[in-house]
This record gives structure tokens, sequence and C-alpha cells, in this order.
């Protein structure tokens, strides 16, 4: 996928032309769709039966977190 | 550039925090519910994430692909399935998209758009549909997406992806606006040594009033299929060239340079495997 991502200098130029630093994102009229989780509303989760083994990626995750 | 293929690394050692059990990493952060424009449907994910997730599910479902109700997921404070280790979706890094049509099986089954993946993949993250697309380790995990960078690699894609998805950039190539991109199969006749050569007029970037950006994608099946894809410019110029050994059932995608004007296939397939190419292009 080496070649779909950026390179640094698009990386730097982004960064440069839109001066992005990290605020809370909550109700940003720049990017909207964002809200805070409601404590009183159940979030979406995979059924308990979801995943009942682990993927490529889990098996990986294990052993780099076993080192 | 993010290593969109960094298995050796866990989201703690990349500098999110804790994951299950304490979920710590997401949990002083906090989280925030993104929803798509288009079908309200909303994921929680690390607040330090949202924009970049927003950003990207709304140009998801402003071309054409919308995440459905009750088949999409965030943040889970879980264990991987049947262990004490912590799972990726429990630092709010990762989501699953429309789980049913892009479900965790042998051989891959997606209803997902073939730029879909791309447009994950160049804002950092990694798309489980390319894992064991062959099949010899498991199974391809196609609704997962998962952000593969560091806190400072999630600002600076949220920027990039500001620049290129919402700014003046976007308005003139309208890439999150479109919801159908042309997708040209190129024809591949094989010898009968299993040898083949094929060309196709490919433009992308550049000087073209058309094109902003275009892929080659190849793929073989019912066997190997070795392939060296050239772009060349508008005097027959090589530009790039990239060979691919595609196994079996798999598929590789090439961008092209800006400026190219012709693509070439070359290449060999395996006695009994079909070879298969097409052109992807995203319209200004």
């Amino acid at each position: 996928m080496a070649n779909v991502q950026p390179s640094d200098a698009e990386v730097a130029e982004a960064v440069a032309r839109t001066g992005y630093v990290y605020t809370d994102p909550i109700g940003d009229p720049v990017v909207p769709g964002i809200s805070a989780v409601d404590p009183d509303r159940v979030l979406d989760v995979p059924p308990p039966t979801w995943g009942v083994e682990p993927t490529r990626r889990d098996q990986a995750a294990m052993a780099a977190g076993a080192r | 550039m993010i290593d969109l293929d960094d298995d050796a690394h866990t989201a703690a050692q990349r500098g999110w925090g804790a994951g299950w059990p304490s979920c710590d990493g997401a949990g002083v952060a906090g989280l925030a519910v993104v929803r798509g424009p288009v079908s309200g449907v909303g994921v929680s994910v690390h607040r330090r994430l949202a924009r970049l997730v927003a950003l990207l599910i709304a140009a998801t479902e402003e071309r054409g692909y919308l995440l459905r109700a009750g088949e999409c997921w965030g943040y889970v404070c879980r264990a991987i399935a049947g262990t004490s280790a912590p799972g990726h979706h429990s630092w709010g890094l990762a989501v699953d998209i429309n789980a049913l049509s892009n479900p965790y099986r042998f051989p891959r089954c997606t209803d997902l758009p073939t730029w879909t993946p791309l447009l994950w993949n160049r804002y950092g993250f990694a798309w489980g549909g390319n894992d064991n697309e062959d099949g010899q380790n498991g199974k391809a995990d196609s609704m997962h997406f998962e952000f593969m960078g560091t806190p400072a690699d999630a600002d600076a894609m949220t920027a990039l992806a500001l620049f290129e998805l919402t700014g003046p950039l976007a308005e003139s190539v309208s890439a999150s606006r479109r919801k159908d991109d042309p997708v040209a199969v190129i024809p591949i006749n094989l010898g009968s040594d299993g040898t083949f050569r094929s060309a196709v007029m490919a433009e992308a970037g550049g000087d073209s009033i058309v094109v902003a950006r275009a892929w080659i994608t190849v793929a073989s099946t019912w066997g190997r299929t070795a392939y060296t894809v050239t772009a060349l410019d508008g005097v027959g110029r090589p530009m790039t060239q990239q060979r691919f050994d595609v196994p079996n059932n798999a598929t590789r995608v090439m961008e092209l340079p800006s400026g190219c004007k012709l693509v070439t296939l070359e290449g060999k397939a395996d006695p009994n495997a079909i070879p298969a190419a097409a052109l992807i292009s995203l319209n200004r």
C-alpha cells in the first residue's frame, strides 16, 4: 500500500496549510457529526458470539504484547 | 510513513495507553461518537482519532457506500476472543464496517468498492480484508479498519484529510462527492505459453482535465500470475515500473504517477491460472 500512502512532503504541506492542532472534536463545525457518548444510550458493539477465534491481527498483537 | 503492516507493536506500544482490561487509553482521552452524514449510523472511537474517522466515513458515504445500522462497531473494551490479550477495539482505534456483508471469512467476501480500502489506507488505516487473502493462515477480516500510527500520526493524517477531503483541493477534485468513478477492465489475452502483453490508456493527474488519480489493480485466480506494470508519460518514457507476483485468489494495487498517460502490463500466468486487471480512476 506504499504507493497509496502520502509522501512526507504531502503530509508536511497539509499540516502547514491547515495548521491543524488537536483540540476536543465534540461539536466541531468544521468536521460535523461528532458527539459525546450518551451515557443513557448503549453503544453498538459486536454480539457476544462474534469473533470466536483470534484473527491474524489478533495473533500478531498477542505476540507483540508478549515481547 | 505509517507502516500498515506493522503487527509487531500493539497500540499501547505506539503510545495510545492501555487497552483491555482497564481500557484507560480510550478512557482517559475520552470517546466520541462519529455518525455518517447520510446514514446517521454511529461508531464510537478514541476522541483524538474522531475527526479523522468522521472525515473518512463522510467521504465513504458521500461516494455512495453507506454504513448500515447494527453492523458497524468501534470501541469495545474486550479481550481477544478466548484469550486474556486486549482486543484491537479496546483502544478505540478500530472500526468494523457493515459486518454482515464484510464477514470474517475465507475466501474473502466483501461488498466494499475497491476505492474504499485505498481511501482508508491513505490516511493510516490497515484493512483486514488484506489479511490472509491467500487463506494460508486463516481468514480475511473485511469489515475491519484499524489505525496503525501514533497519536502524532493521527494528528498529521487528520490534517491531510482536512486538506484533501474538505479543503479547496477537495472542491477541485470533488473526490468525496462522487458516487461512481469509472473502472475499466483491461483485456489480457494469454499466449500458448502463458505469457501476455497488454496496454491501456491511463491518464492520472498532471495536465489531465478528467482524471485526478488512478490505480491499476491486478489479480490472479486458479493459480499464480507474475506481472510487470509500467507507467509511461505522454511521449512513451517509463515513469515507474513495478513487478507483482500475485498468488492464487489475490490482488495487488499500484497507484499511477501524476502525468501518466499509458500503462503496459506484461507477464506470465501459471498453467490454468487466469489473470485479471482493471484501471480505476478518480475523476476531477
